[in-house]
């Protein structure tokens, strides 16, 4: 194994990206004269903790941004405010439009099941409370059936959180990885339901629902790392690219029940989500034909403790 | 000269003896270090901080890679596409509404300006309508449209490479003679319903700026299509 894993800080890049002499797609960095990728945009285990504290109940991703500064000093520490401060100028330095992007994963998801968890509630408790008090399109059986799919979500994540525990982890991620990938299968169901039904649609549902998708692709994702089956989470990581294209590309700021300027936002970040998912397949790549080890790969990333973001130099 | 070519002969008989010496005492420290094991049976075992001395393990080669670099070429040409049909979207959207609230102005006063008579006897508003709406609304809307097309020109020629399909937005001339006014006489007490009628013309269901953001749709639909048909 080449165990060398070279991480940069991503403001070693930003003057570049700035200058245009590397140009950002999704979460990647091309040198725009060769074409050739330079670096991958990789979060790290605290981006989820920082995240996870407060913001990812966000009604939507306009209303995220000002939620991270508000909440700011209540529930962060001033070295956690800095430290969220600066992922948020680092990704508009490197021209990544939105900040909703960050609430669901930029390279490979570090998923730290007990910040997962605390997401997921967080998920559940609005989603709840939004099918009760809007109209949604959704019938008392869809209703139930959604709640149903939320709460096998969260007992994944638990057996997620506990599998480290076992003698032998790899089959149970394996297992793992199979039903999150059912359960996005819903989750995409119910998300294209939501747009193709009659008229505008709710932002907060919308988002909300967005979110899990999101989030169990990348639980998927991260179990096929963890189980270092690394050619099978670029093929997982590829056609959640190729959905995510059917399913939102369609979707343009006139789609939502909101202002012009508020959909915009939303539509945004919703492109953003789409080509960090697109460039995941790259990142993984890089990290199997370099023979990384993927359970390393995230053990480093877990153990960072200074920059939510970091950036994977490509050799 | 001589003292110095004696002096630099015994150094060099001098630094030989010191080699010896060192050798020797290498040896003997080698000896010392070595595993009482090793004594058994005469076989030789490796120290335990032989591995120290061990080459590193031989660095594999990167694997070839299995992936279609071409297809980040697609992910930014869909990304430029779709942040143009998405601007346009707002911005088509944002100008009709300034653009009403100015026509709804002009109307008001054109309707303040009816006397007694003209309130008995009204004109169909859509014959006193239909020019200042052309050029109040219809020429700004297609102005932008325009611009649009300009933009995206520009986004392509950044793909030299592709033949693209025509991309040009089909003129509109929705109701281009107000026949939704056509029974309704310009006179204050039918504003409202004039304006309503004109809003809905400009933004409503299968009004203007929605056909025109249907063809922004339907143009990017096709650019991306040609594009990943051709990479």
């Amino acid at each position: 194994m080449i165990t060398q894993i070279l991480f940069e800080i991503p403001a070693a890049y930003e003057a570049a990206v700035k200058a245009g002499s590397l140009v950002q797609i999704g979460g990647l960095l091309k040198n725009a004269a060769t074409g050739q990728i330079v670096a991958h945009l990789q979060e790290s285990g605290l981006a989820h903790s920082l995240i996870s504290t407060a913001v990812a109940g966000a009604a939507s991703p306009l209303k995220l941004a000002a939620d991270v500064m508000n909440v700011g000093s209540g529930v962060y520490t001033a070295v956690q405010v800095t430290q969220l401060k600066s992922m948020i100028a680092s990704l508009q330095s490197l021209q990544i439009a939105t900040l909703g992007v960050s609430l669901v994963g930029l390279g490979v998801t570090v998923a730290g099941f007990i910040y997962m968890h605390k997401r997921f509630n967080s998920l559940d408790g609005r989603i709840d409370k939004l099918i009760a008090s809007v109209h949604t399109g959704f019938e008392s059986q869809r209703e139930a059936a959604l709640r149903a799919h939320m709460s096998q979500v969260k007992g994944l994540v638990k057996r997620a959180k506990q599998a480290p525990t076992l003698s032998r982890p790899e089959r149970e991620y394996s297992r793992i990885a199979e039903d999150f990938s059912e359960q996005a299968s819903h989750f995409e169901g119910e998300l294209e339901f939501l747009i193709k039904v009659e008229g505008k649609v709710n932002v907060e549902l919308f988002w909300q629902l967005a979110q899990v998708l999101t989030l169990c692709n990348s639980i998927r994702i991260d179990c096929r790392i963890r189980t270092n089956e690394l050619r099978n989470a670029r093929e997982i990581a590829e056609s959640v690219a190729n959905d995510y294209q059917m399913l939102f590309d369609q979707l343009t700021p006139g789609s939502f029940q909101a202002s012009e300027g508020e959909g915009a936002v939303v539509a945004k970040t919703i492109r953003d989500i789409t080509d960090a998912a697109a460039t995941k397949p790259y990142l993984i790549e890089y990290l199997r034909t370099q023979r990384y080890d993927g359970r390393e790969y995230l053990d480093r990333l877990e153990n960072e403790t200074q920059s939510p973001l970091l950036m994977l130099r490509v050799l | 000269m001589p003292i110095i070519a004696s002096n630099s002969e015994s150094l060099v008989a001098e630094r030989q003896l010191m080699g010896r010496i060192n050798s020797l005492w290498l040896n003997l420290l080698s000896f010392l270090r070595r595993d009482l094991r090793s004594f058994r049976g005469g076989s030789r075992q490796e120290l335990p901080n032989a591995n120290l001395d061990k080459p590193a393990p031989e660095q594999l080669d990167p694997l070839p890679s299995e992936i279609n670099f071409q297809k980040l070429d697609q992910l930014r040409f869909r990304r430029d596409i779709l942040d143009w049909r998405d601007e346009f979207h707002v911005r088509i959207g944002a100008l009709a509404e300034e653009l009403f609230s100015q026509f709804s102005i002009y109307v008001e006063n054109k309707a303040a300006e009816v006397g007694f008579f003209g309130r008995l006897f009204t004109k169909p508003a859509g014959e006193i309508l239909q020019t200042p709406f052309d050029d109040l609304v219809r020429v700004e809307l297609t102005k932008r449209v325009k611009e649009a097309e300009e933009s995206l020109a520009q986004i392509l020629s950044k793909w030299p490479t592709t033949i693209w399909p025509p991309f040009s937005f089909t003129e509109q001339n929705l109701d281009s003679r107000l026949a939704c006014l056509d029974e309704i006489g310009l006179k204050p007490t039918n504003q409202e319903e004039i304006l309503d009628r004109m809003d809905n013309l400009i933004s409503g269901e299968g009004g203007l700026v929605e056909t025109y953001r249907g063809h922004a749709a339907s143009i990017a639909r096709k650019l991306i299509q040609t594009f990943e048909a051709t990479a």
